[in-house]
């Protein structure tokens, strides 16, 4: 007769109990393993990534997914209390199993020396009779516990949690560098419909001027409303087939044009990693602390400006424009383009004809911001007084900045400033702008005031 | 003595017993233990259901002396347990010793509560010590002894309720319930007709030497101490005082009065190994004391006014306890 693995292995049921007893203790210890391995281990990692957070957010999704994690634990550990593992419960779980009416509790409890030896001899023959009908794998299989699970999806739970908080608060939209794409996308998605064909490539030539680097937020932001405009009247004006797709790229397009501005008013508040000292919109007096101006802003758009060397801001055209009345000379500007920003501020202050009108200066603007020197930097010419001699024996140096519109100094730089599809992006005048001939160098002449006609004040500085 | 010869007797005296009683297959196992266990057993039940006729049959079935005492009111001590009685013998006058009914291997004393209680307690001394004291002068009764008492719970008035005391003598209290209409039918064909049903004697000429033996095997029987620790759980939370580690509500003890004695744990504890020998067993288990405790405890615990007037019984009680208190 072929004997059960519980024979060939155990010669005594004082043997089985043992071996039972030890294998049911592994059962425990893996039980706990997967109880709290995975929470333990969810833990650990959201710690470890609270602790290397890279920003406040992820800190706190770290932490709220830690703390989810060692609630599970010690939920998990108050429900799934496992039963005390002793010798006399596991002999009581082998009589049970076996249907062995306590025989194996008594041979595991009693006390030998007092009790009759034939009496154990007989229970010691019975029980090990009985062991026969024990197959430890089959009658004690390890089972994973519901804890188990739980503790598993718990753990899950911890770490989705973490990682929704940080997509959130990493903003999971569309950031800045992201929006030509997204523009791209879009184009792609009406160029599918012929009649949305033009729309498609407005998009894209949207796209394409928004990786322009001279264009600030604001004026994307313009860029994506004026187009945004266009697409609802087209939806207005063409109800149909395409309404769907229309409505999608207008709410996209306001939501590009929305996270645009979000991002404009957090470099605003402060978000910018510069402080400028520099006056504001030409305003003359400091604000320490106040976060990045708005030609700081400008300067942190401007790639050419980030990558120049030399992040430095600058006053606005405003105070410039100021700064030049008040002392009547023009500032060199370091050879940094004035923005189109810049420029359509400047317009606004025009009248129609586009004269620049008249303007007192305000108690605000200009307070000796031109007139002021920079410090540990020798004096350039324009700053000499009449009658001081400067380099190369220049008395009374004086000289004038020629601001050339935008438009030209890009088409001089790209050669011909056009669009993708070779379109000009904007109305270039065909002439020079300045005519205005500068006169010989006499070196004792006294210094010359040119009056310059009113309708060139606007671009000539 | 083996374990197998025990159970074989214990099954041979059952089958004789069943031969005249018909019925009562619980009353008729726990006399056996009781007897085997060396104790005694107080029978419960109305009049005419085999009770006398259980104990004759016990004693024939075992071939040992049987005597039998009608308990009435003007039974007195010196009936039972015998007297000093004056006697001439060679021309010289002595007394001498008379034994009483008492001095027999099995005793019943019929409706025990109809005695008064000093007559009662003349069995007490017999029960307890297995000797009874005459003048002055100890006999020692024989071995094996035991007494069956039955009493009537009905017609009450006239008679003497067996002290706490008492009662506490006796390893187990039986009810002798009435037969079902089955066993009735049985009960009239038996007894009605021509045939009468003989009973052999189990037991051997040397009889006596091997009850001793079954008696000692009965003790050597192993019990696991977890189970010994159950039993002092459940005699334990018969006290109406018990309050520290006892598992029982309170709502229990209300009904108690007195719980039980120790005696009641050594009734259990015995009464669970004569029951695991009659099974062929050598070791007892939760199930032998968890068959034995009502018979062993139901005359221990002693209900209060409470309990009469809410008709609440001791099985009630020992039933809720068993729900209560765990195993382990």
């Amino acid at each position: 007769m072929r004997s059960s693995p519980v024979q060939r292995v155990v010669s005594s049921p004082e043997a089985l109990i043992e071996r039972v007893y030890r294998r049911l203790w592994r059962h425990v210890a893996g039980d706990w393993a997967l109880a709290f391995g995975p929470l333990a281990l969810a833990a650990g990692y959201l710690v470890m990534a609270w602790y290397r957070a890279p920003s406040a957010v992820a800190a706190v999704g770290a932490l709220v997914g830690a703390g989810l994690a060692l609630l599970a634990m010690v939920i998990v550990a108050s429900r799934a209390r496992p039963r005390p593992l002793s010798i006399r419960s596991v002999a009581r779980l082998i009589d049970q199993t076996i249907d062995a009416c306590d025989r194996f509790l008594t041979l595991a409890t009693i006390d030998s020396a007092r009790s009759a030896e034939g009496m154990l001899a007989r229970l010691r023959e019975e029980a090990g009779a009985l062991a026969r009908r024990l197959d430890l794998r089959r009658d004690f299989p390890y089972r994973i516990k519901r804890s188990c699970f739980w503790s598993v999806t718990a753990a899950a739970i911890a770490l989705a949690v973490f990682y929704l908080v940080t997509a959130v608060g990493r903003g999971d939209v569309i950031s800045p560098a992201d929006l030509p794409h997204a523009l791209e996308e879009m184009a792609e998605k009406l160029a599918r419909r012929p009649s949305l064909a033009g729309l498609a490539g407005e998009l894209e030539s949207l796209a394409a001027r928004l990786q322009e680097p001279h264009f600030t937020a604001a004026e994307k932001q313009q860029l994506i409303a004026e187009m945004r405009t266009k697409i609802e009247q087209r939806q207005q004006e063409q109800p149909g087939a395409d309404q769907k797709l229309l409505s999608e790229a207008a709410s996209a397009l306001k939501g590009l044009e929305g996270e645009s501005g979000q991002e404009q008013q957090q470099k605003r508040a402060g978000g910018g990693g510069l402080q400028s000292s520099l006056p504001e919109r030409g305003q003359g007096q400091e604000q320490p602390g106040e976060g990045g101006s708005r030609s700081e802003t400008d300067a942190q758009m401007n790639p050419e400006l980030q990558n120049g060397g030399e992040a430095r801001s600058e006053p606005d055209p405003m105070s410039r424009k100021s700064n030049q009345r008040a002392s009547g000379t023009e500032t060199k500007q370091d050879g940094r383009e004035p923005s189109a920003k810049d420029q359509g501020q400047e317009l606004k202050g025009k009248g129609e004809s586009g004269v620049e009108e008249p303007r007192g200066p305000s108690k605000s603007e200009g307070k000796g911001r031109a007139a002021e020197k920079p410090e540990g930097t020798p004096p350039p010419e324009r700053f000499l007084k009449p009658g001081e001699e400067g380099k190369a024996s220049l008395k009374g140096a004086g000289y004038i900045t020629v601001q050339l519109p935008e438009e030209l100094v890009n088409d001089g730089k790209s050669q011909g400033g056009g669009t993708r599809e070779g379109k000009p992006s904007r109305a270039r005048p065909s002439g020079s702008i300045s005519n205005v001939p500068l006169p010989a160098h006499v070196p004792d002449a006294p210094s010359e005031k040119q009056n310059l006609p009113l309708e060139y004040r606007g671009i000539i500085r | 003595m083996q374990p197998e010869e025990f159970q074989n007797i214990f099954k041979s005296l059952d089958r004789e017993i069943r031969k005249v009683i018909v019925g009562h297959d619980d009353v008729i196992k726990k006399v056996l233990i009781a007897f085997f266990a060396g104790g005694h057993v107080l029978l419960e039940g109305v009049p005419g259901l085999g009770k006398t006729l259980l104990v004759k049959s016990l004693s024939q079935a075992l071939g040992i002396t049987f005597k039998r005492i009608q308990f009435t009111p003007d039974l007195m001590p010196s009936d039972i347990v015998g007297t000093e009685v004056l006697t001439e013998r060679n021309g010289h006058r002595e007394f001498q010793f008379k034994q009483g009914p008492i001095f027999a291997h099995v005793v019943l004393a019929d409706e025990i509560n109809r005695a008064t209680p000093k007559t009662q307690s003349a069995v007490l001394e017999a029960m307890e010590e297995r000797q009874v004291t005459v003048f002055g002068e100890s006999h020692r009764l024989e071995s094996p002894f035991m007494v069956l008492a039955t009493q009537n719970p009905v017609e009450l008035e006239g008679t003497y309720p067996l002290p706490e005391a008492q009662l506490d003598r006796f390893l187990f209290k039986l009810m002798v319930l009435p037969p079902s209409p089955g066993e009735l039918r049985e009960i009239l064909k038996r007894t009605t007709g021509t045939a009468s049903g003989r009973i052999g004697t189990v037991l051997p000429a040397n009889g006596l030497g091997l009850l001793d033996e079954m008696h000692q095997l009965l003790r050597q029987v192993l019990i696991a101490p977890p189970i010994e620790e159950y039993v002092v759980r459940l005699v334990h939370a018969t006290q109406p005082g018990a309050q520290n580690g006892s598992p029982v509500k309170s709502g229990i003890r209300q009904y108690i009065r007195f719980g039980s004695s120790p005696r009641g744990a050594q009734a259990v504890i015995l009464g669970a190994k004569g029951n695991a020998l009659a099974e062929g067993r050598v070791h007892v288990s939760y199930e032998d004391i968890e068959d034995v405790v009502y018979q062993a405890l139901r005359h221990r615990i002693i209900l209060n006014f409470q309990a009469e007037a809410e008709n609440v019984t001791a099985d009630q009680i020992i039933a809720e306890i068993l729900k209560q208190v765990p195993r382990t």
